[in-house]
Parts: structure tokens; sequence; C-alpha cells
């Protein structure tokens, strides 16, 4: 299922995610923060979905969170508030020096 | 649950009964008319939405306008996403009669035409412009960027500013142009050329406004930038940020 969301779309918005995060690599963005930066392109998006596709993200290792020690605990830290940066394999992809077919829009 | 007046009103009913005064009437139906999307109700609502409706569809006899009020009332349907009760019942209709529906657009046939696809093309050409702009303006404000790691965290304000200044710049075109933008990009280079030429030139005791920055010290150079971009003072931002990280 594709949460309602064109699949074309959502490899767009994976793709920007990703982009907007190499702007600042080796540094971390906020979720909020890069999702607002979105909606400049994808003005429908809701954060319920844009974090589906961070979590998606991290599972394939493109994106790591930057958990700091003032958060107590880390799970209990809201989504729009925790960071994100690229992880090794998240900047290779960004810089198109590796190929995944799932972000391939032309697939 | 919804009362048989509120749905009369939200219809523009109540100004033929006269339980509702007439611009009141109107102006509720001018707005709901502003606000109609009219691509298919299954590309505008959210899937997790649309899903629960079909659930509540399927179980249904009949698909009643009583039904979709309370569906329209629970999911914020013509507020939020600009469906009419009209579309949303006609939807749930068709889905109830045929279960095989597309459940979302993503498992449709959509595929997207030419002026969509140039469309799409033309706005994110705007934006990478914006985007590489904003970009050479963090690089030159701001330098390398720090690796995000936990036992930096001092950082945190220092990250947390540029994150602010990115979404910013990225985003507020109406405030500052992408044209403008980039001629701000090139004159903060500019400027960068030519304090690295000072500095080069001043190593033998002159002033140096840029000497390294430290992990987790801002570059002293940071409250000019700003100022130059946005034309404001940074000293009281700086201090409580200062504040925050210590």
């Amino acid at each position: 299922m594709a949460n309602g969301r064109d699949a074309r779309e959502i490899k767009r918005i994976r793709n920007e995610i990703l982009v907007a995060l190499k702007v600042l690599y080796p540094a971390a963005l906020q979720a909020d923060r890069l999702m607002r930066s979105l909606l400049v392109l994808f003005p429908t998006m809701e954060f319920d979905y844009f974090r589906r596709d961070l979590h998606y993200l991290m599972d394939k290792g493109y994106i790591q969170r930057v958990a700091t020690d003032a958060e107590g605990d880390a799970a209990m830290t809201p989504w729009r508030r925790r960071w994100f940066r690229l992880s090794t394999t998240g900047i290779e992809l960004a810089d198109r020096c590796i190929r995944d077919p799932a972000l391939d829009e032309s697939s | 649950m919804t009362s048989m007046r509120d749905y009369e009103h939200r219809n523009g009913r109540a100004e033929r009964r006269g339980t509702l005064g007439r611009g009141a009437a109107r102006g509720q139906l001018k707005r709901s008319k502003a606000r109609v999307d009219s691509r298919p109700v299954e590309r505008i609502l959210p899937a997790l939405v649309l899903a629960e409706m079909r659930v509540i569809a399927a179980g249904a006899d009949k698909i009643t306008t009583q039904l979709v009020a309370e569906l329209d009332e629970r999911f914020d349907v013509a507020k939020r996403h600009g469906v009419t009760r009209r579309r949303l019942q006609n939807y749930l209709t068709r889905v109830r009669q045929d279960p095989s529906e597309p459940v979302s657009a993503a498992s449709g046939e959509h595929k997207p035409g030419l002026d969509e696809e140039a469309s799409w093309q033309n706005k994110l050409s705007a934006h990478r412009r914006r985007q590489v702009s904003v970009a050479e303006i963090l690089d030159n404000t701001f330098g390398r960027f720090a690796e995000s790691k936990p036992e930096l965290w001092e950082h945190r304000a220092y990250l947390m500013l540029v994150g602010q200044v990115y979404e910013r710049l990225a985003t507020s075109e109406d405030e500052l142009s992408t044209d403008e933008l980039i001629k701000l990009g090139k004159a903060l280079a500019e400027n960068r050329r030519v304090e690295a030429r000072l500095r080069d030139g001043a190593d033998d005791g002159t002033e140096d406004d840029n000497r390294s920055v430290k992990p987790g010290e801002m570059p002293e150079s940071l409250a000019k930038s700003v100022r130059q971009i946005y034309g404001t003072d940074l000293a009281p931002m700086v201090r409580s940020a200062d504040g925050d990280a210590r």
C-alpha cells in the first residue's frame, strides 16, 4: 500500500529528503524543519507520511538519527524534534555514486 | 455526532428554512465553493482516511446523506480537503458497489501527463536553483559543518541556527527572490575571498576577524553575515543560543 500517495511522489519526496540533508551534510536537521523546507515542493504533504518516509530511509541505512545526551529517553523525543543526518551510504546515493531502483523516479 | 441542524447549516439549507441568517449561509456556501478540489477523491484524501471510510461504507446498508455528513464531520473532509459531501457520497457509493475500486491513487492507473511532468520539472528546477544558492550562503556563512555527534552537542544551538537559516532561506521566496538570493550568495562569497586575502596579509599581526573557530563556538563573522542577510542584529540571538548550549 502506498499510503494514498502516488508512487512517483513518494520517490520524489524521499529523494528530496536526501537532497536537503545533503546540503547540510555532515550536520543534521530536525524533522520538523526538514519537512517545512519540503512543503515548497509538496504542499499537501502530511507529517505522518513524512515520518514514514524518514523511517523507511533509516531502515534502508540512508539517513541516521542523531540523539543527544539531553534526550533522557531518546524514544520519547517527539518525531518533529528528532535530528537526522545522511549516513555514508546516503551521501553516496545523494551524490549518485550508487543507485537504488526503489528511489529511481524513472523506474 | 452531528445534529440535523448542524448538517443543514453546513449545506446552506438553513437559509431556505429561515433558521439562519442569509448572509451567514451565503458566506458558508461561497467559502465551500472556493475550496473545492477537482481531482478524484482517492487522490485527495489521505489513505488512512480512505481506508477507514471504506470499512464504514462496507458495513453500511446504504450510503445516506446522514452517514456522509457524519463522516465529513469526523474527518473534516469538506473543509480540510475541499471534497464536497456529494462527491464523497458518490465515491463511497461506488466503493460500496465495487470493492475492487482502487484504495488510493497509487494503486490506480494514474499516469502523469506531460503538463504535470513539465510543471514538476519547472518547480523542481526553481527550487534547486534556490537550494544551490542557500547552500552557498550557508557554506560562506557557517563554514564547513561539524559532524553531528552527540559528544559535541554543545553544537546544538549552532546546528539549530543553521537549520533555521536553511529552512527560512529555502522557503521564503516571497521575502527574498531567488535572483536576490543568488546575488547575496555571490556577495558573501566575494566577502569571504576579501577576508581571506586580508587574513593572509594579516599574519604579521593585523587583527584577524575570522580566526579558527573551536568546536562549539560561533564564527565571529556570523552576526555580520546574518545582518547582511536579514538586516537585523543577531546579538541577542547569539547570547541566548550560547546560554542554551552551555
